[in-house]
């Protein structure tokens, strides 16, 4: 009988018996994070399409466990598999920018249309490529699966993804799509939860698609959004989701914001004081948490110590180019 | 004859404590500055480990990973009040959990084990 073969990084391995993923890529001198080698640090985190015994994802979120990630120290090399490294893609597909809708002075929502049968959440991320090669990453902050990908793109000082995007005009441009990546998403698990969701300036976007999703899917229980931004104007989506909440009872909608005079319809304050003052079922709710990575590390710990199990929230940081070439998420 | 992790109630007994050691860790005037500005994800896969090690599970940490693992954290001062301070919290935390004093005991002493190699002392 034949040994299993593990492919990884476009190589393929035989393996010897009883070793693990990890152990295998290791001693093909592939280079994978790794610490504890006991199931618990999940540092040696990789992706597969092929199915992973349940002990090799022992710990992670449902989400996690669906997206088919799972830890490379407890999964045996055991039959055939095809592995990935968990930001990384495999695939790249072609999509046509249909518009762009310049909604402030500092905000675009792209639309682009993909041809391929593109699978993906509602709150999952792409790589977009131009056609130099530069490359950063979005949030989706349409529907999962529809053909029409929706990005919500902040100009930044310097920025040279979201200046193009945001200045030129794109309609008709082809560009280059990866992905989808990321683990902050509705599983079908959260259903039985409240859900809390927090964003901080385009941190909206992926949460914007969970919503439309959740509704369209009945999700029955409370939905709770707190889009916060450093002004009034810096919220953006405000009548949409007005519209949203008057047509579903279970949806309430927060604008916050922290500088300028008071407006009617809006929150004024920090959102991380109203957060520690808000009355929650704290085990039966699910947390999402996006945008500025500072923002997303203190929201997350507010919740947490207000009572919701560290697994009921997850959370997408919108990292900055410049500070980790892993993954560049500038908006 | 079983070991402390099987009679404490080995993972599910972590994935019981770690939320409770952690907020103890994160509420606690003497020691939150060292974990109040890292990402929780992160945070609570570290504090499983420890808990896994300190329970006598099975995770292969070594003095040399203790050492290299905390070297940047003795650098900002950590020092024997710190270790005594998360060893207290480990106790609290099993106490609220109602694990018995002598199991307590034990898994204090594995903690204790390791104060060295986490100081960045020798031996």
């Amino acid at each position: 009988m034949r040994m299993p073969i593990l492919k990884y990084n476009d190589q393929s391995f035989e393996g010897i018996e009883s070793e693990t993923i990890l152990d295998c890529l290791i001693r093909n001198n592939q280079v994978v994070p790794n610490s504890c080698r006991s199931g618990v640090c999940q540092s040696c985190m990789l992706k597969t399409n092929s199915t992973p015994d349940l002990s090799s994802q022992k710990g992670l979120s449902p989400s996690k466990r669906e997206s088919g990630l799972f830890l490379s120290c407890q999964q045996k090399l055991n039959k055939d598999f095809e592995v990935f490294k968990p930001n990384e893609s495999s695939t790249m597909i072609e999509g046509e920018i249909l518009s762009q809708h310049r909604i402030s002075s500092s905000v675009v929502i792209v639309s682009i249309k993909v041809e391929t049968n593109f699978k993906y959440y509602a709150g999952q991320f792409v790589n977009i490529f131009r056609d130099d090669g530069l490359c950063r990453s979005y949030s989706l902050a349409s529907q999962s699966n529809d053909k029409i990908l929706q990005l919500h793109v902040r100009k930044v000082l310097n920025g040279e993804m979201s200046n193009w995007l945001y200045n030129s005009e794109l309609v008709g441009h082809k560009i280059k799509i990866s992905g989808p990546i990321g683990e902050c998403y509705l599983s079908q698990d959260m259903f039985n939860d409240d859900l809390l969701l927090l964003g901080v300036g385009t941190g909206l976007a992926p949460l914007f698609g969970i919503i439309k999703d959740a509704l369209s899917k009945g999700f029955e229980k409370k939905i709770t959004l707190f889009h916060g931004g450093l002004t009034c104007e810096g919220l953006y989506l405000v009548e949409d989701l007005k519209v949203l909440e008057e047509q579903y009872s279970q949806f309430n909608y927060n604008p916050i914001y922290l500088n300028g005079d008071e407006q009617a319809g809006f929150l004024k304050g920090n959102i991380l004081e109203l957060l520690k003052d808000l009355s929650l079922d704290k085990l039966h709710t699910s947390v999402m948490v996006c945008g500025d990575p500072e923002m997303v590390k203190r929201m997350k710990q507010t919740i947490f110590m207000k009572g919701v199990p560290s697994k009921k929230i997850l959370s997408d940081s919108f990292i900055a180019a410049t500070t980790n070439p892993g993954k560049i998420m500038i908006t | 004859m079983s070991t402390v992790y099987e009679k404490i109630g080995g993972e599910a007994a972590v994935d019981a404590a770690v939320d409770i050691f952690y907020r103890k860790v994160l509420s606690d005037d003497r020691i939150k500055s060292f974990f109040d500005d890292i990402d929780m994800d992160d945070q609570v896969a570290k504090q499983k480990a420890f808990l896994t090690y300190a329970f006598g599970g099975p995770a292969n940490y070594t003095g040399q990973s203790m050492r290299e693992g905390h070297a940047h954290l003795v650098k900002r001062g950590l020092n024997d009040m710190h270790v005594d301070a998360v060893i207290e919290l480990l106790g609290t935390t099993l106490q609220e959990l109602n694990v018995p004093q002598e199991l307590i005991n034990e898994v204090a002493g594995i903690a204790e084990s390791v104060r060295g190699q986490v100081l960045g002392r020798n031996g």
